[in-house]
């Protein structure tokens, strides 16, 4: 189980001759199990942190330790393992591929990881039935609602039944009621799956389901909140 | 003028977008440009070579007198380089002391220190040319004629008659000075080998000593080479033919004085037309170049599309504004012209490089001197019609995509995932109607074939004709586009070659393909025109050459054919004694006519003629080449061509009666008949005339059957006895010729001389070698296309790869995806184009020899013939894509994942 930490994380981004610091020395811990909320305005390196632990982006300086290994050490090609095991990503904008069904989509990380056919339609058809996506299970993304689509992002993410899942603005795109429909499914993740969940997000609503609420600012931890 | 400087700031700035959407323009109008700059920076050598083909610049004749006189005015006006005379003389006889009889003789006087141009091929064999008073130089065949040689002596005979009919024969000896060997070619002055030579200024003594009666006519002739450079400027037309008039005039005078003048002005009737040829050659290579034109318009036509379907939400915006549809089609159109504007600007610059790799082969006319080419010469009317070309392609490339981009609705545009791209809007009936149209006119032109005297086929027969040209194209265009557009399965079924790379990724693959179908048909009808276009060309180019080896194979016959000299009684042996000569056989002309219908009457021998021309299948009927021999080897038995046994409307077992004349020396005796029985027939058979649409009539027997009607003639000639000879292995053909040369031999033709003539004829080897680099250029464009379209494509599709990578997946597997859809792609093209293209080549080449009517056959058939070019093609241009594609994607495999994520959102 997931034991996420990271010490002194920097991260510059160059562009030409402009510098633009996106975290500044952050420290920060996850519990197994825990579902945290990063929240701070824009621009504060929310995102940037969460690119670091799900390991599609590396640091400039610093550690960041998920389960005792330290992703800096880690190949390539290690990251790639890491990122199909391990760690489940939900994006705001859903980021499924769009000439592929929903169905299609859930099962596309199982046959990156190489699952043999009966394993793979039997984990699409339990994520489907979990997300609540088995009657639109053939339609394709153009075919769905924003908030149908998120959910079938969230199957995706669930399909190697990583430990960690790292959710970026998941109810950005969702209207009120669609985005607690997704709230809820986080918690029914953290709660009844035990999923380590790290939430990106301006919607006040998460820090109903969170156990604790960190404060970015300026690329560094401000505070803490814990949940209600 | 918003519209203007919205879409001149929108092509300016996006340089990645203009250049994918100009990119196929750019290519095809390069091509035109360098086709251009090359027809225009070898205007010179064009003009050299055509005036190559004349024996002088200038010919002029005057009235007997002083011919050095005449030739030394006419050298001394400016700009003239080299005069040359010559007078036929009014006797045509010449005999000696040892020959059985007069024979005729060309005789022409000429200064042998400044010899016309139709004696420039003369070999002196002995003796001079310096031709005194009395002298006179044979050639050798009239040597043999007159039966005389070197410092014989021959006689000039003159027959004059009186007007009660008697003739009074006047003879003048003269002493051989001299024997050349006339190159004899059946054409120009000579018209038969017999010539003899003697001094201009002495044929008036000649004749006087001959008492020649002049009815005028033998007029002095002359030719006149002029300093071209420095009267002729091709790329100044009028002051050339100035020049040259003025030269006219300035000769005329001269002659004056001697009742002459310039009758024929070659190099001024060439330049006079010569505006015209340039406009010509142009037109045929633009014609050439349409290959290279469509592929660039199609690619064009996708490029403009991935551009347009890129700023769909920047236009749905433009449209929430309050543009107009009109008004945004316009945009695009204007965006497109501006495109075509930059296309040929850079098309121009980069032609004057592809100009100098086809500055030889855009000029099919051959120079005696290496051709002179100008650096670089760039006119205004190919600026003028390249950007009018580049202009109206971007329109034709971009209105279509123009219209369905303006139309789209606003709302679909600003989703996110807009399923107005992932589905083909295809009609197929325009590629069904070009099937058609192809399938009707290849089935009239065989129907016509098997019915030429149809009244339907009379009616509008020859409206096919005129279409079957075109028929490869419709049904390249045709077929290609309906395969790879009517249905997305075909593209899942080509998916699965990559199951073994992608392994458990290759549904994605399929899925991609098969839910974006448009794209993937797009890419697809592009390779598969390009292969198809290249298939076609070289395959029917290959084929045609092939058609006309075997056209010379059969007229020749053999390895070598040769008319006997009429006088050499031994030229048989001797031929066949020569070292290179395998063996020989005889086909002699009967002068006889066969009744019922015409047809052209041959003696050969059943046993050599066989062994020597060995013919092909193709020559005979079921029996096959024994059943013919058999027949022939039969006394009393004819073999007859199969056009004759039809159009005498007879039958094998018929009776054939031949009547021919008897001759007692030169006196006619009566007539001979000869009845034979026709044994078989067979289509033609080789050696026996010049087979070319159509097939022969004819009619073979064995010198046994036919001989009664081969009597001697009273006036031996030539073209009676051809021999055919085949040589050893190895021999070399050229120690062949001139040995047979040497035993007075003429009209020699040689079936390897011939098809080394083929193959370097100009015009051949011209448009050959603009071909093959119009097909490496199609490479190009397919390369460069697919690379662009890869290339758009993954900035379109970033997000989706940046996200399948976040989930789990290597670069290279990502990668892999993309490679894997463009090898499906060019899989498809591949089996498509090279389907099409080797499917229109074979019935092009199988139909080609049709013609209207009657002519609808030819005796040597067509082959196909799949040349080396053919599968080179098939090999680089899979391999040339596959690398380009390889390479563009290997920014996929080193994306920046959180960076192109990063532009989404967070």
């Amino acid at each position: 189980m997931p034991n996420i930490r990271t010490k002194d994380l920097i991260k510059v981004y160059r562009t030409g001759k402009s510098e633009v610091i996106a975290l500044r020395g952050l420290d920060m811990q996850v519990a197994e199990g825990e579902l945290v909320a990063v929240q701070g305005p824009s621009g504060c390196g929310k995102t940037t942190l969460l690119n670091l632990i799900g390991g599609i982006d590396r640091p400039t300086a610093g550690r960041i330790e998920v389960d005792g290994s330290n992703l800096v050490d880690l190949g390539e090609g290690d990251l790639v393992k890491y990122r199909l095991a391990k760690v489940g990503f939900i994006f705001q904008f859903f980021n499924l591929v769009p000439t592929l069904t929903a169905e299609e989509n859930v099962e596309l990380p199982l046959r990156l990881a190489g699952k043999g056919p009966s394993i793979r339609a039997k984990r699409r058809k339990e994520l489907l039935e979990l997300v609540g996506m088995t009657q639109r299970a053939s339609h394709r993304p153009d075919e769905l609602s924003g908030g149908e689509q998120q959910r079938v992002a969230i199957g995706v993410a669930l399909a190697n039944d990583p430990p960690l899942l790292l959710a970026d603005e998941p109810t950005g795109e969702l209207d009120t009621k669609t985005g607690q429909e997704v709230l809820d499914l986080f918690r029914r993740l953290n709660q009844e799956f035990k999923k380590t969940i790290v939430v990106v997000t301006h919607d006040a609503r998460v820090s109903h389901i969170a156990h604790r609420v960190l404060e970015i600012q300026d690329g560094k931890i401000l505070g803490e909140t814990m949940a209600a | 003028m918003a519209l203007l400087r919205y879409a001149a700031a929108d092509v300016l700035r996006s340089r990645r977008r203009t250049l994918t959407a100009v990119l196929g323009v750019l290519l095809a109008v390069t091509f035109i440009a360098g086709t251009f700059i090359a027809i225009d920076s070898s205007t010179r050598a064009t003009l050299d070579g055509i005036l190559a083909n004349y024996p002088a610049d200038l010919q002029f004749q005057a009235q007997p007198g002083n011919a050095t006189q005449i030739r030394e005015a006419v050298e001394a006006i400016p700009g003239i380089v080299r005069v040359a005379t010559w007078r036929n003389a009014q006797f045509s006889e010449m005999e000696s002391a040892s020959s059985s009889g007069p024979t005729y003789a060309q005789v022409v006087g000429v200064e042998p220190d400044r010899p016309p141009s139709f004696l420039n091929g003369i070999t002196i064999t002995a003796g001079n040319l310096s031709l005194p008073r009395g002298t006179v130089a044979l050639s050798e065949d009239l040597a043999k004629q007159v039966n005389v040689t070197l410092g014989g002596t021959a006689a000039f005979v003159y027959r004059s008659y009186n007007i009660t009919g008697n003739a009074t024969v006047t003879r003048l000896d003269v002493r051989v000075g001299g024997l050349f060997r006339n190159p004899y070619t059946g054409g120009g002055p000579f018209y038969a080998p017999a010539t003899a030579l003697v001094q201009i200024r002495d044929v008036d003594w000649y004749e006087q000593q001959l008492g020649v009666v002049s009815y005028g006519g033998n007029s002095i002739a002359g030719e006149v080479r002029i300093d071209r450079d420095r009267l002729l400027d091709p790329y100044d037309l009028a002051a050339s033919q100035r020049n040259l008039a003025r030269l006219d005039r300035q000769i005329n005078e001269v002659l004056a004085p001697y009742q002459g003048q310039v009758t024929i002005d070659y190099v001024g009737n060439a330049i006079s037309n010569f505006a015209t040829t340039i406009t010509i050659q142009r037109i045929i290579y633009l014609a050439l170049s349409t290959p290279v034109l469509l592929l660039g318009v199609y690619l064009g036509a996708i490029g403009v599309d991935l551009g347009h379907a890129e700023r769909r939400r920047e236009l749905a915006v433009l449209k929430t504004r309050g543009a107009t549809p009109r008004q945004l089609v316009g945009l695009l159109l204007v965006e497109a012209a501006l495109g075509g504007a930059i296309a040929a600007i850079v098309g121009l610059v980069a032609g004057v490089g592809l100009s100098r790799l086809l500055l030889t082969f855009v000029s099919p006319f051959s120079t005696p001197a290496a051709p002179r080419y100008e650096v670089v010469v760039l006119t205004p009317s190919t600026i003028v019609i390249v950007t009018i070309l580049s202009v109206i392609f971007m329109a034709i490339t971009s209105i279509r995509s123009a219209r369905r981009t303006a139309r789209i609705p606003i709302v679909e545009t600003l989703r996110y995932y807009a399923p107005g791209e992932t589905r083909i809007q295809y009609r197929p009936w325009v590629d069904i109607l070009l099937i058609a149209l192809a399938a009707v006119t290849y089935g009239m032109v065989l129907y016509t074939r098997t019915n030429p005297q149809d009244f339907f086929t009379f009616l509008i027969g020859a409206l096919f004709f005129i279409i079957l040209p075109f028929t490869p194209i419709f049904l390249i265009v045709g077929t290609t586009r309906l395969l790879t557009r009517s249905t997305g399965r075909v593209y899942e079924w080509t998916a699965r070659v990559c199951k073994p790379f992608a392994k458990n990724l290759y549904y994605v693959i399929s899925r991609n393909l098969r839910r974006n179908p448009r794209r993937s048909a797009n890419v697809a009808v592009i390779i598969a025109l390009g292969l198809a276009f290249g298939m076609f060309i070289l395959v029917t180019f290959s084929s045609q050459l092939g058609y006309q080896e075997r056209q010379v194979r059969a007229s020749i016959g053999a390895d070598l054919a040769v008319d006997a000299p009429p006088y050499d009684p031994t030229f048989a042996v001797n031929l066949s004694a020569l070292p290179e000569v395998a063996g020989t056989t005889r086909v002699q002309n009967v002068p006889a006519s066969p009744p019922y219908a015409y047809a052209a009457v041959y003696a050969l021998d059943p046993v050599t003629f066989f062994a020597v021309t060995n013919p092909e299948l193709w020559y005979f009927g079921a029996g096959g080449a024994e059943a013919a021999r058999q027949v022939l080897a039969t006394p009393g038995q004819v073999l007859v061509t199969e056009a004759y046994l039809r159009n005498a409307f007879l039958a094998v077992g018929d009776r054939l009666r031949f009547e021919g004349s008897v001759y007692n020396g030169t006196n006619y005796t009566g007539t001979v008949t000869v009845n034979t029985t026709i044994g078989g027939t067979v289509r033609g058979l080789p050696g026996t005339g010049y087979f070319g649409f159509g097939l022969p009539n004819a009619i073979y027997g064995s010198p046994d059957t036919l001989g009664p009607l081969i009597t001697p003639r009273p006036i031996p000639s030539y073209g009676g006895d051809r021999y055919l000879a085949a040589f050893r292995a190895n021999a070399d053909w050229h120690a062949a010729k001139a040995g047979v040369v040497a035993l007075g031999g003429s009209n020699v033709q040689v079936t390897a001389e011939q098809i080394e003539g083929l193959r370097s004829n100009p015009v051949f080897r011209a448009f050959f070698g603009f071909i093959e680099l119009e097909m490496a250029f199609m490479i190009v464009i397919l390369t460069a296309g697919l690379g662009v379209i890869l290339y758009a494509a993954t900035l379109e599709r970033d997000v989706e790869l940046a996200a399948i990578r976040a989930r789990g997946a290597s670069g290279w597997q990502t990668a892999g995806l993309l490679i894997g859809e463009a090898a499906s792609i060019m899989l498809i093209g591949l089996i498509v184009g090279a389907g099409i293209g080797l499917l229109a080549a074979y019935l092009s080449t199988s139909l080609v020899s049709a013609g209207p009517g009657t002519a609808g056959e030819s005796l040597v058939p067509v082959l196909f013939i799949f040349p080396l070019e053919a599968l080179l093609l098939l090999v680089l241009a899979p391999v040339a894509m596959l690398l380009t594609s390889f390479a563009v994607t290997i920014r996929i495999a080193r994306m920046d994942i959180a960076r192109v994520l990063k532009l989404r959102g967070g």
